[in-house]
């Protein structure tokens, strides 16, 4: 259906960086180049001897360079190279889950599920809510509490209400509850 | 969201960190200039001596100009390369509209502009306790108009509640709208866009 082809066109944009800002910079420094470029031999055609000047100014600058300056530049471009070449190849995962629900497609950044299940574990374990965080990864949560000092966590039921919100939610994921050892004084 | 599309960004990124892996390797043969890459030296200096100037001599006669032909065709590529390089900027940012519906019928014409769907769907929205602002964007795909409406939550916000009174505040907007666009609900922490913000401060 025309919609879920949109709907699928939307969602890609939301998960995976379509790398806009890298290839937008590369794409308007190889514009200034050429139009540089382009200005010096349409000028050498009006004016011939400006194309031998500059030829002649390049070949003696070239000789010039020491060979450490031109290694060094030419190891920066190289790793320059590299860097575009990750960029191109690896997906770029956004931080985000995304799932259809009846009306819309929803896309949540991680950072706000997480927000939310430090909020519930915390409300649910009766601590403050500095003294628990948690961090979403690909395939599962992890959440951290620091008790308070005299005062027993229950880890089960924080795993337990922690996998509720993510089932709510529509972002099912295996929790991971780590009590630390010290707490803090209330 | 400027996003383009994606595979020729990706494409473009490829292309050009091949020409400067180029650029940089002749650069540290050049610096280093090893015993193996001496052949390659030759090469480019009996280019240099004896091809290059050959194929620089060719000219091209306009009346009484004579033009380097190699110069006109360098003109001619790099013309080709700041026309693809233009278009190719002016197609990154993802393409939005105002016009979020459109109906013609032998009447005339009804248009429904963004600014109903601010009013309808992320005012609504921003009312809400959890919710500190709300903003709706219109895009095109595929030649057809898609709403995305940001959310920005509070910390401590419920965000099962959240998405329900979104779902509610959705099904207005269709049963007004007489039609379903697809939508993008998105649910951020950060400040994405200036949007509708809530008329509640939560201290």
């Amino acid at each position: 259906m025309a919609a879920d082809a949109q709907y699928r066109v939307l969602l890609r944009s939301h998960t995976r960086s379509a790398r806009a800002f890298p290839a937008v910079t590369v794409a308007v420094i190889a514009l200034l180049l050429t139009l540089g470029v382009a200005t010096l031999l349409v000028w050498s055609l009006i004016d011939p001897p400006v194309g031998t000047a500059v030829r002649d100014r390049v070949d003696e600058a070239a000789g010039r360079v020491q060979p450490w300056l031109q290694i060094t530049v030419g190891v920066v471009l190289v790793l320059l190279a590299i860097g575009f070449v990750v960029l191109a190849l690896t997906p770029g995962r956004r931080h985000r889950r995304v799932r259809i629900t009846e009306r819309a497609a929803l896309v949540v950044d991680d950072a706000v599920i997480a927000g939310g299940v430090a909020d519930i574990v915390a409300r649910d374990c009766g601590l403050d809510r500095r003294q628990v965080s948690a961090v979403v990864s690909r395939r599962n949560v992890t959440v951290r509490v620091v008790p308070t000092s005299g005062v027993e966590v229950d880890r089960d039921a924080a795993t337990r209400v922690a996998s509720d919100l993510l089932e709510r939610l529509g972002f099912p994921a295996r929790v991971d509850v780590s009590v630390e050892k010290k707490g803090v004084v209330a | 969201m400027s996003s383009g599309h994606p595979g020729l960004n990706r494409g473009l990124l490829v292309l050009s960190g091949a020409t400067v892996a180029a650029v940089g390797t002749a650069l540290v043969l050049r610096g280093l200039r090893p015993r193996w890459a001496d052949g390659l030296g030759q090469t480019w200096a009996t280019f240099r001596e004896s091809t290059l100037p050959r194929l620089t001599a060719t000219t091209f006669e306009l009346g009484s100009l004579s033009l380097p032909v190699w110069v006109l065709v360098s003109v001619a590529a790099a013309l080709v390369l700041l026309v693809v390089l233009v278009a190719f900027l002016a197609t990154a940012r993802r393409s939005t509209t105002t016009t979020v519906l459109r109906d013609s019928t032998a009447g005339g014409t009804t248009s429904v502009d963004q600014s109903v769907a601010e009013a309808l769907l992320a005012e609504p929205i921003s009312r809400e306790s959890s919710v500190a602002s709300a903003s709706v964007r219109v895009y095109t795909v595929r030649r057809e108009p898609a709403l995305e409406l940001t959310v920005r939550v509070r910390r401590g916000a419920d965000l099962a509640q959240v998405i329900a009174s979104a779902d509610q505040v959705l099904r207005d907007w269709d049963r007004l709208a007489g039609t379903q666009l697809p939508v993008v609900l998105r649910l951020t922490g950060r400040a994405a866009l200036p949007g509708r913000r809530s008329a509640q401060r939560v201290s």
